[in-house]
């Protein structure tokens, strides 16, 4: 009996240190939302207080100003995204499942590209962008980030294909299946959960993205959401502190979205394949 | 099979290495030389014969051959505002309203006054067009070429800064904006408006090109604009455009490009070494006169340029093209013995290699093009404004001791790394034990849901929100101080010398990172329930399970975030960028911000590439040595 006690007093004491870590490590986004529902005379005059009435304002005032932006950090973190799921599951499967002159010495080579940190090329990329007329397109974006993101994709889904029995391959090749088809009708469907998670793994990294759409897009038309909250925090100014932190919550929507959807994947998914021992 | 490994690594170390070296000899730019003698700044140029005259902010005309060197030189009483030449004579316009006559061996042949400032002139098909700014009377003189007699005075609306003479007309760009398009018959005259204020002038084609000071082109053909572009330049920057079969070439500022006479941009523009003076076009070589940064003209800054479309486009995609061939090459050296034996087999399996031709074209391109550019630049003078790049040895390294800022950063990464290890082996891996140590499966994932979630707040956004947070003014931090009567402790934590870095550290407070934290919690996971039922067994609990069973057994997990935050800590400078830009005053530079600045606002491309060669190094070694230790116990971390 006092065991037992001491243990829930124990499991309480667990509760009270993870939910208390886990309140102020919220903090921030409290504040954001609560900020970003404050006019600027309640931030003065009721910095602590509930903030009634909520000023809606503020959020149409940040959607008018960031809606275009957010879509352009839509459209590019999507192509972006595509093309890595694509090439990921096209070369995890020509790795995973064929057999063909070169094919260790290939993969080395793919795997030593990963050894290649994003300092070392920042300079020089920026240089190509330049020199091929890229700056200010979606181009400057979307195919740098598609340059690096499916290596560890093509791993996974490698790992996961050359884990399938080869007789599903053989067979579908009796069949008169070409490689292109049983690619798609074979091999896509078993690497999707792996691709789900490269997918959304990607699209969180280039949605977040922030140095290289600033540094290689200065159109405010095509600028990206990240970026776009800092200007339109420079146009909105001192006054504006509850529009521009709406402006923060308005381009977290998207995350949002995607992770009710697929929670699963954040919480496993992120980790698997990260760490092998 | 280690042994191949080894000889493919250092093979292809080898064919990586010479490729880069002849990658880098290529980029090469032809050199220019001439000899070197300085004036002021170039105000007016004109070809004259194979020649070419320039007049100068110290009142000198000059007259180079196409090499460069000087043929004569002339004083003149005056500032020369337009020269131009035609028929063995060169025409120099003067502010006074004088045009002097000066002869091909460098004498004085005659004077022409007409009456008012000179802002532009044009001598070409028999006729001499003057344009004369006064303040209220804005007018185009046209003589003839032989007799030098008044053939016919034209008003204008506003000054003209360019005259152009061809195709049965006369042309006039002005102050407003618009451009004259008069009849070399009758002199009738019409008009065509440009959006800003006109700059330059020159027949192109059937038509005529005009650029104007808001950086736009327009084709002009049978008396209306037919089609309009922009030319990259300095805004307001007067541009210059030179004509040479179908390419014209527009220097603005210090960017020169390329036109077809469909507008069609022929390549990128290049970004030469200083404020374009002046441009010239023969056969396929464009040759533009530079300001240097003395503001005078260094004429060996006379730089030819072949054709910007052909020379700028080539480089990247001939190089990825041998990249690409260099690259198959050494993957057959390596497999050499199935060489012959797998022709067959290759072609067979071409689908293979053509599902993983975009990947590698992409890396190749991307990644790869840009390391061995890095690697070889490091040790050059290479920079955003210049094309001509020369080796200058280890000087880019001295660099960074003498400038010192990159030792202030090197400081400042140390302790933000020191910093990481202490937050990154506390708060996430004790919490991912607690949480592991629950009881309740539906707590545990409720728990595990809310640590992750924050995740997807971008992390821009929770750096601004700490911005807020650390706000002088009406942040968080000061507002609770002044709550607790602490008037006296509050500051603006970011730009004060004191407290600037320590903040930057403390973003993120309490540091329970959600990536960490499903590592950690993920090794938990993974050593089973029969371990730690047997440890319990044992007797073990509370922290000691922790420290003799937990921690030995998710040590994997504990030396992979560690090398991936090192990595990581020593790249990113997102933080400092938003919050501090390296202040106050050098207090919070990092290595990386200065690699970033050099990059993009100082244009010092070379100096980035060191420091992110040096970077790179620093970041590679504890990851093979990592590598190389689990290799050798027989575990592997992949990263």
């Amino acid at each position: 009996m006092k065991a037992r006690l001491k243990r829930n007093i124990n499991q309480g004491l667990i509760y009270a240190a993870v939910l208390t870590t886990l309140t102020v490590a919220f903090l921030p986004i409290i504040l954001m939302l609560g900020v970003s529902l404050k006019t600027r005379y309640q931030l003065i005059v009721d910095f602590w207080g509930f903030p009634y009435p909520f000023a809606f304002g503020n959020y149409a005032e940040a959607v008018k100003g960031v809606y275009a932006n957010v879509g352009n950090s839509l459209i590019y973190a999507s192509a972006a995204t595509v093309l890595v799921a694509l090439l990921s599951a096209m070369g995890g499967y020509v790795f995973g499942v064929l057999d063909f002159p070169g094919r260790n010495a290939l993969y080395m080579l793919l795997i030593s590209f990963l050894m290649i940190p994003a300092i070392l090329i920042l300079t020089p990329r920026l240089a190509l962008i330049n020199s091929l007329g890229l700056r200010n397109s979606p181009f400057a974006l979307i195919l740098p980030w598609a340059s690096g993101g499916q290596i560890m994709g093509i791993m996974l889904v490698r790992s996961a294909a050359s884990g399938q029995p080869k007789e599903i391959f053989e067979s579908a090749r009796i069949d008169g299946a070409g490689e292109f088809r049983s690619f798609w009708s074979i091999s896509i469907p078993i690497a999707l959960p792996i691709l789900t998670t490269i997918a959304v793994m990607n699209f969180m990294s280039y949605y977040n993205d922030y140095l290289w759409p600033l540094t290689v897009i200065s159109d405010e038309k095509r600028q990206v959401a990240t970026v776009a909250i800092q200007m339109f925090q420079s146009n909105a100014g001192d006054n504006g502190v509850g529009q521009s932190v709406a402006a923060y919550a308005v381009i977290t929507v998207p995350l949002l979205v995607m992770f009710i959807f697929s929670s699963r994947v954040y919480m496993s998914g992120l980790t698997s394949g990260a760490v092998k021992t | 099979m280690k042994k191949a490994m080894l000889f493919f690594i250092i093979a292809s170390a080898f064919a990586l290495f010479a490729l880069g070296a002849s990658l880098a000899a290529y980029l090469w730019p032809a050199g220019y030389s001439s000899a070197r003698f300085e004036s002021g700044g170039v105000i007016a140029s004109a070809a004259f014969g194979a020649s070419r005259v320039y007049s100068t902010s110290d009142n000198k005309v000059f007259c180079l051959n196409a090499d460069g060197e000087r043929r004569w030189e002339f004083q003149m009483s005056g500032s020369a505002s337009a020269l131009d030449a035609a028929g063995g004579a060169v025409y120099v316009g003067l502010g006074s309203g004088r045009v002097v006559l000066i002869s091909e061996d460098g004498e004085q042949t005659g004077v022409l006054d007409t009456g008012s400032p000179i802002s532009a002139l044009r001598a070409a098909d028999g006729l001499l067009a003057v344009a004369n700014a006064a303040p209220n009377a804005n007018s185009i003189k046209v003589y003839s070429l032989s007799a030098l007699s008044l053939l016919a005075e034209l008003t204008l609306n506003s000054a003209a800064n360019a005259i152009e003479i061809g195709g049965g007309r006369i042309y006039a760009a002005t102050r407003r904006g618009d451009v004259y398009l008069v009849a070399q018959s009758d002199f009738t005259m019409k008009t065509v408006r440009l959006d800003g204020e006109g700059a330059a002038l020159r027949l192109f084609g059937a038509g005529l090109l005009a650029a104007d000071k808001s950086n736009g082109l327009y084709y002009i053909e049978d008396g209306a604009i037919a089609l309009r572009d922009a030319f990259p330049g300095d805004n307001y920057s007067s541009a210059h455009i030179a004509v040479s079969g179908g390419t014209a070439a527009v220097g603005a500022g210090n960017a020169l490009s390329a036109f077809d006479t469909g507008l069609k941009k022929r390549g990128a523009a290049l970004r030469l070494g200083g404020t374009i003076q002046a441009v010239y076009a023969d056969g396929d070589r464009i040759t533009a006169v530079l300001r240097d940064e003395n503001a005078t003209v260094a004429f060996d800054a006379l730089r030819s340029v072949a054709v910007v479309g052909v020379f700028k486009t080539a480089a990247p995609l001939s190089a990825a093209a041998a990249l690409a061939v260099s690259f198959v090459l050494a993957v057959f050296a390596f497999d050499l013995r199935r060489v012959k034996a797998a022709a067959g087999l290759v072609y067979k399996k071409r689908r293979a290699y053509i599902m993983l031709l975009p990947t590698f074209a992409l890396l190749i391109l991307f990644a790869l093009y840009p390391a061995f550019q890095a690697l070889v630049m490091a040790f050059t003078d290479w920079s955003a404004a210049s094309r001509a790049v020369s080796f200058v040895g280890l000087d880019n390294f001295r660099l960074m001791v003498s400038e010192g800022y990159f030792l202030i950063g090197i400081k400042n990464t140390l302790l933000f790394l020191a910093s990481y290890f202490i937050k990154v082996l506390t708060v996430p891996l004790g919490i991912a034990a607690l949480v592991f140590s629950l009881r309740n499966e539906r707590a545990k994932y409720w728990l595990r849901f809310f640590i992750v979630l924050p995740m997807i707040v971008p992390s821009i956004v929770m750096i601004l929100m700490w911005r807020n947070i650390f706000d002088p003014s009406n942040g968080l931090i000061n507002t609770l101080l002044r709550g607790f009567g602490q008037e006296g402790l509050t500051r603006a934590w970011l730009a004060d010398e004191r407290t600037a870095l320590w903040s930057l550290m403390l973003v993120g407070f309490p540091f329970l990172d959600a990536f960490s934290f499903l590592i950690y919690y993920g090794g938990l996971i993974s050593i089973g329930g029969e371990v730690i039922e047997a440890g319990r067994l044992d007797g073990a609990k509370g922290l000691r399970m922790f420290f003799s069973l937990y921690l030995p057994l998710i040590k994997a997990q504990i030396a992979t975030l560690l090398l991936l935050g090192f990595i990581a800590q020593l790249q990113d400078f997102n933080l400092v960028l938003v919050l501090t830009k390296g202040g106050p005053g050098t207090k919070t530079y990092l290595p990386g911000y200065e690699l970033y600045l050099n990059a993009t606002a100082f244009g010092r491309y070379g100096y980035a590439c060191a420091l992110g060669l040096l970077m790179f190094v620093a970041i590679f070694i504890p990851s093979f040595i990592s590598n190389y230790i689990s290799d050798r116990r027989g575990k592997r971390v992949d990263i």
